[in-house]
């Protein structure tokens, strides 16, 4: 993410960007990660 | 036309000031892999050289022989004298006694600093000389629990060994200044017995031209500089732990060259973050080859460029080395006389046409005709080069040096070249008869002299072929005595005892006389066509798998028929290493006309499996 | 779900700090000791499997009665029977295993088993030892959701290896995607949110429903698959090791060869290898070779009648379009050249509605599937 927006922005804005963009994801990972859903198994694993 | 700058360097003394900087304290020296060498252990071990130094009565411009096989001695040895103002007479602790003699006669040491083999094998007489031996420590065992329970090496029992003998030498006061003219090593070229050829280069010589080197290369103190060259070779110590030295960078070291390892050299270039390789062309050709898979491995954030030295370059696998890897080889052109370069092609565009050996960098450079006249461009001529880094002589060989050294400071390069109208080098030819092979340069008189010394031998004569790998190769033709004669084999193990492993012939050849000119010279022409058809008829036979590989073996080994079994291995046999391998698979495809894959070639490390590989290959075609 | 945040956790709390802080010659091994652990610890009968096919596969090799030829089928009958009977779930419907399927893992070790050993008997493998490949079979971050690794470039990376703060932060980044891949897209948006839509969708629009319903199967698979693969991919970056890797953006591939070079790349590079190159270089017949290897494909997923119709399809996809690729080429003015979209579109429904085969329980279901399309 970083590599993409530094070409376009300064390198300490396009850093905190991409800082958001961690913590915006991690926290909706969390927020969905205990959805009672994962009955996902490819192959048997 | 050419370029000359007066650069400013640093000298000894400001560039080991620069060791002991905080900055460099904990930084590498040289990474061995499994052994880090820091600038801290650097700076101790000048000083207490330097009371050993004292101790003994050295003083600046005394010649020192060092023979030391193991490389971080040497490193240490080499930079402790270089500070001390001593001159280090480099000798490859595998030369033979012989050589090794007529060396020490040449140069009049008052020193030795030497393993302890070497001074029992040369009989070195401690009243005669001032005397270091140098006897380390074997590795104990267990050495990981040592290092967890953070215990030091030294251990009871070791104090009688080299390391152990320093640390309770008194520090000796270090000189405040080094004359630039004082000669910093020299370095003995091939050569027969009665003309030692010992290039003597001077402090001025040899840190004006680190400076230069480290402009070129734009090298700084990150500079992680990879260079697994052998250390008695100009190439391998002077652009090796002396050039990274220099810059305060770090030379690694951490394997040695072999067919068998090129995958793992490769990988090296990531793990240790490398950002310039100095090599060969020979082993550019075996990595070349060798090396399916591993087409990524010089495209690492930190890699910079391939430094090719020492040999002519090729410029057929200089492209498609190139291409492959995706990475820019930079050639550097010199001699052992000019410290290590000269003419250098890159590392950037204004300077860097495959095929050529660029331009002169702090060196002028002209090409002239047999009468020292001045050519113009396009016009093929011997190179002559001028600069700081011009040698100062060949020790003791007033007339040796005279061949090559003009009185106004211009240098026979013996090297036939043209200079393009921009302003290009190119070399085209050889005016000295030499014969580079894997980068070492080899006089075919050397190797003539030793065959003429056989008992069954009458005449005897040495050229290079064209080989596409090594560049060239020697080979050696003898006539034998009236009623007299001696196997291949003889003959080789003959010139093994008495010449370094790459000076011996790759084939030698009987014939009933030498062809010779008016003049009473050999026709090396005529020989070499007669050769030709011989080596014609030779592999018109069917194919005998047993006998074809035994005949490659015998051949590229250099092992008698007779000793040869078919679970011959490459551990098993002396001469077995991994040129002799390609040499061996080469003489195997040639006999057989086909050419066999990288995992076929790898699999055959025994006889056996080569005459399996050898079968089954024709049989599928 | 829970495996997964397991692996995870116990790959970030152990496995990274043992990769590096620990004496160099000592990380790996501590990889694989932790590896055997937590499968040890997780499912035993798993870890014994592993281990006993692991040694069979090396050891037949060093057998001085065997030659070479034997040594290899023998590594790779072991692997396959082995495959085979837990794939088959014979042991469950023999009534003497109950509680565990499948090994875990199996399917991925199975494969690289077989690619060892074939390996192996061409000789292409580098100077390795039983450790070596003990350490390759028992590398966590791959072991129970792939990639199907290989052997040499695990070797290579070994060697390679070093602290590499970019490779690092590449790693927990591709980590995080990973996890946005399987619970955000997948477990969310495909199963919950658009299971939701299709049920109200469903009494109005049966057709639409079931129709989007065919495309959320094989979308969840793949966001489920593909994120699963991220996670793997950058737990062994966090290792230091690079694997390869599994997926590059399937559903634009324009046709569907084009696609089984991009879905799940290391089974259809495996496959390529293992069985394709093989038959075609013992038979000379380019269709024959295909058909096989996608039927191996198929069945690599599992051992039924179902994935065998699966795994054909695929393989008859990609020989119609070679012999329209031929066709077209011999004569230009007949055949129209499709356009690239059309060509995605195409591909991408055909992948899709043949995975209804894989979705539903039986031929039945199937059938009344694709009449509830039509309706």
């Amino acid at each position: 993410m970083y590599s993409i927006l530094s070409r376009y922005l300064p390198g300490r804005v396009a850093g905190t960007l991409t800082a958001f963009w961690y913590v915006f994801l991690a926290l909706l990972v969390l927020y969905y990660a205990f959805l009672p859903s994962g009955q996902f198994r490819y192959a048997h694993w | 036309m050419s370029t000359l700058t007066a650069t400013r360097w640093a000298d000894v003394v400001q560039t080991v000031a620069r060791f002991s900087e905080p900055a460099r304290q904990n930084a590498a020296f040289l990474d061995l892999g499994n052994r880090r060498i820091t600038y801290r252990q650097l700076t101790e071990r000048i000083a207490q050289l330097a009371g050993v130094f004292a101790r003994l009565g050295l003083q600046e411009g005394d010649r020192v022989v060092v023979s030391v096989e193991d490389e971080v001695e040497t490193a240490f040895i080499f930079w402790a004298m270089l500070r001390y103002g001593l001159t280090a007479i480099l000798l490859d602790p595998e030369v033979k006694p012989d050589r090794a003699r007529a060396i020490i006669r040449t140069a009049e040491p008052v020193a030795f600093i030497a393993d302890e083999a070497f001074l029992q094998r040369q009989q070195i007489d401690a009243k005669q000389y001032k005397v270091l031996p140098v006897r380390l420590e074997e590795a104990p065992k267990g050495q990981l629990f040592r290092k967890l329970l953070g215990r030091t090496q030294s251990s009871a029992g070791a104090s009688q060994t080299y390391p152990a003998l320093l640390a309770q030498e008194k520090p000796a006061p270090l000189p405040t200044a080094i004359s630039p003219d004082t000669v910093a090593y020299v370095l003995f070229t091939s050569g027969t017995t009665s003309d030692t050829k010992g290039v003597q280069i001077t402090h001025r010589n040899l840190f004006s031209h680190l400076q230069t080197l480290t402009n070129v290369y734009g090298f700084d103190a990150d500079t992680r500089l990879m260079n697994i060259l052998l250390l008695y070779h100009a190439d391998g110590i002077i652009q090796g732990p002396i050039l990274a030295g220099y810059n305060a960078a770090v030379c690694i070291r951490p394997l040695r060259f072999d067919l068998s390892n090129i995958g793992a050299l490769l990988d090296a270039i990531y793990k240790y973050r490398v950002t310039h390789l100095i090599a060969v062309p020979a082993m550019l050709a075996l990595i070349q080859r060798f090396s399916d898979g591993y087409e990524d491995s010089f495209r690492t954030p930190d890699f910079r460029f391939i430094i090719s030295v020492s040999s002519h370059l090729e410029e057929a696998l200089w492209g498609a080395f190139a291409v492959r890897f995706g990475v820019r080889l930079v050639n550097v052109y010199g001699l052992t006389e000019t410290v290590a370069g000269g003419l250098f092609c890159g590392p950037g565009d204004e300077s860097y046409r495959i095929g050529t050996v660029g331009k002169p960098v702090d060196m002028e450079a002209r090409i002239v005709n047999e009468f020292d006249e001045e050519l113009g461009d396009e016009t093929e001529g011997e190179l002559l080069l001028r600069g700081e880094n011009v040698m100062l002589a060949y020790l003791n060989n007033p007339t040796a040096t005279a061949e090559v050294l003009m009185p106004d400071g211009w240098l026979r390069s013996g090297d036939i070249a043209m200079r393009s109208t921009d302003g290009y080098y190119r070399i085209t030819g050889r005016k000295k008869n030499i014969i580079v092979s894997g980068g070492v340069n080899i006089h075919p008189e050397e190797i003539t002299e030793v065959l003429n010394t056989h008992p069954a031998v009458a005449e005897a004569v040495s050229f290079g072929v064209a080989d596409e790998v090594f560049g060239e190769k020697l080979i050696s033709c003898v006539v034998f005595k009236e009623g007299t004669t001696a196997t291949e084999v003889e003959l080789t193990s003959y010139c093994r005892e008495r010449l370094e492993e790459k000076k011996v012939p790759t084939v030698i050849h009987s014939l009933d006389e030498l062809p010779k000119g008016l003049s009473g010279k050999v026709q090396l022409k005529v020989v070499q066509e007669r050769l030709a058809t011989h080596v014609a008829q030779a592999t018109a036979n069917g194919p005998d798998f047993r006998t074809l590989v035994r005949e490659a073996a015998t051949h590229a080994f250099k092992v008698p028929m007779e000793q040869l079994r078919p679970e011959s291995n490459s551990r098993s046999m002396a001469g077995w290493d991994s040129m002799a391998h390609l040499d061996f698979i080469v003489r195997l495809e040639k006999a057989l006309g086909t050419e066999f894959s990288t995992a076929e070639i790898m699999v055959m490390n025994s006889l056996q499996t080569a005459e399996d590989v050898a079968r089954k290959k024709l049989a599928t075609r | 779900m829970l495996v997964l945040h397991t692996i995870v956790f116990f790959s970030l709390l152990l496995l990274v700090p043992a990769a590096w802080l620990l004496p160099e010659r000592w990380q790996i091994s501590a990889i694989s000791l932790l590896t055997a652990a937590f499968l040890l610890y997780v499912a035993p009968i798993s870890a014994l499997m592993l281990l006993l096919t692991a040694a069979a596969s090396y050891w037949v090799f060093k057998s001085a009665w065997l030659r070479p030829a034997g040594a290899v089928l023998l590594a790779i009958g072991q692997a396959v029977a082995v495959w085979m009977v837990f794939k088959s779930e014979w042991p469950t419907h023999a009534g003497w295993w109950t509680q565990v399927g499948v090994p875990l893992g199996l399917s991925y070790y199975t494969f690289r088993q077989i690619h060892y050993a074939i390996e192996r008997y061409k000789q292409t493998l580098p100077h390795h030892t039983w450790a070596d490949y003990l350490r390759y079979l028992f590398f966590l971050p791959t072991m129970l959701v792939g990639p199907i690794n290989r052997f040499p470039d695990f070797l290579r990376d070994v060697r390679r290896r070093r602290w590499d703060a970019a490779l690092v932060s590449v790693g927990l980044e591709r980590v995080l995607y990973g996890y946005v891949k399987v619970v955000v897209l997948g477990n969310a948006l495909f199963t919950n949110h658009l299971g939701h839509l299709l049920t109200a969708l469903e009494p109005q629009h049966p057709a639409l429903a079931t129709y989007l319903g065919i495309l959320r199967f094989a979308g969840n698979a793949y966001v489920q698959f593909a994120g699963y693969s991220d996670i793997a991919i950058g737990l062994s970056l966090l290792l230091g090791f690079r694997t390869g890797e599994n997926f590059a953006a399937p559903f634009l591939a324009p046709n569907l060869n084009d696609f089984w070079k991009r879905y799940h790349i290391s089974l259809s590079q495996w496959c390529r290898d293992y069985v394709f190159s093989p038959l075609l270089s013992l038979t000379r017949r380019p269709m024959l070779a295909i058909a096989a290897s996608m039927l191996v494909l198929g069945l690599w997923h599992e051992w039924s009648g179902r994935y065998l119709v699966w795994g054909a399809l695929q393989g008859l996809g990609i020989l119609f379009w070679h012999q329209y690729q031929k066709f077209a080429e011999k004569r230009p003015n007949v055949v129209p050249v499709l356009p690239v979209w059309l060509g995605v579109f195409l591909t991408l429904h055909f992948y899709c509605f043949s995975c209804v085969i894989i979705r539903e329980p039986s031929w039945q279901a199937v059938a009344h599937t694709f009449y509830r399309l039509l309706s």
